[in-house]
């Protein structure tokens, strides 16, 4: 009993110090410019501002993840990106469960206050995130995830709201939100 | 075992530090996060 005393507080202390390592990381990734392959980091600041017309978005087919931050909360994150008739979508899977919920905050924060900012290699995008659950789109953003990343949800999975789908349109007036 | 409690303490602040202050080193953990993660997807 004495022993198991003694060496129980090491083991703790052997398991509380990769924790606290992990936790640190992600502490120090929230403050960086943009995020990192595992951890979301802070606001966008790098790279050109893109304004005036609407970028060819053709680029985004062969962009495997680009950099998201919401404004509210400003912090970012990697995320796919798929294109369809010149408009961009962004996707989070696994909304339909309450572990989803836990582990994706941020498609609940972009219904909320759907303005951010996007970045593809050196240049920014102010962009308001737009929910889309139905629509003549879904199947031919749905047919692009599927080709780029093997992402094998379904037209009926949005429509459920399993899958949340946003297009990522241009800021007008600053505020966003559901459509 | 006060002594204990006092040394895992500042064990672990330097913990926090080193991850926070010594350049390569989140990178490393993520890279090794990473690995972990892939290896239990797979």
């Amino acid at each position: 009993m004495n022993i198991v005393r003694r060496v129980l507080p090491v083991v703790g202390l052997l398991v509380l110090i990769p924790v606290v390592a992990i936790a640190a990381a992600a502490l120090g990734a929230r403050f960086s410019d943009g995020p990192s392959v595992f951890f979301s980091g802070g606001p966008l600041v790098a790279g050109e501002m893109v304004t005036g017309a609407e970028p060819d978005w053709a680029l985004a087919r062969d962009v495997g993840t680009i950099e998201l931050q919401l404004l509210e909360p400003p912090r970012s994150r990697r995320i796919w990106i798929a294109e369809h008739e010149g408009k961009i979508y962004v996707v989070s899977g696994y909304m339909g469960n309450t572990i989803g919920r836990l582990w994706k905050h941020w498609p609940l924060q972009a219904e909320r206050d759907g303005r951010a900012i996007l970045r593809v290699g050196d240049k920014r995008y102010e962009r308001t995130l737009r929910r889309i659950m139905t629509g003549p789109m879904v199947e031919g953003v749905v047919a692009e995830l599927r080709r780029k990343y093997g992402f094998a949800a379904t037209p009926a999975d949005i429509a459920a709201g399993e899958v949340w789908l946003f297009e990522l349109a241009p800021r007008a007036g600053g505020t966003g939100g559901t459509s | 075992m006060k002594r204990f409690y006092l040394i895992s303490a500042v064990i672990l602040v330097a913990v926090v530090v080193v991850v926070l202050l010594v350049p390569g080193v989140a990178e490393s953990i993520e890279a090794r996060l990473l690995s972990w993660v892939a290896g239990a997807a797979s």
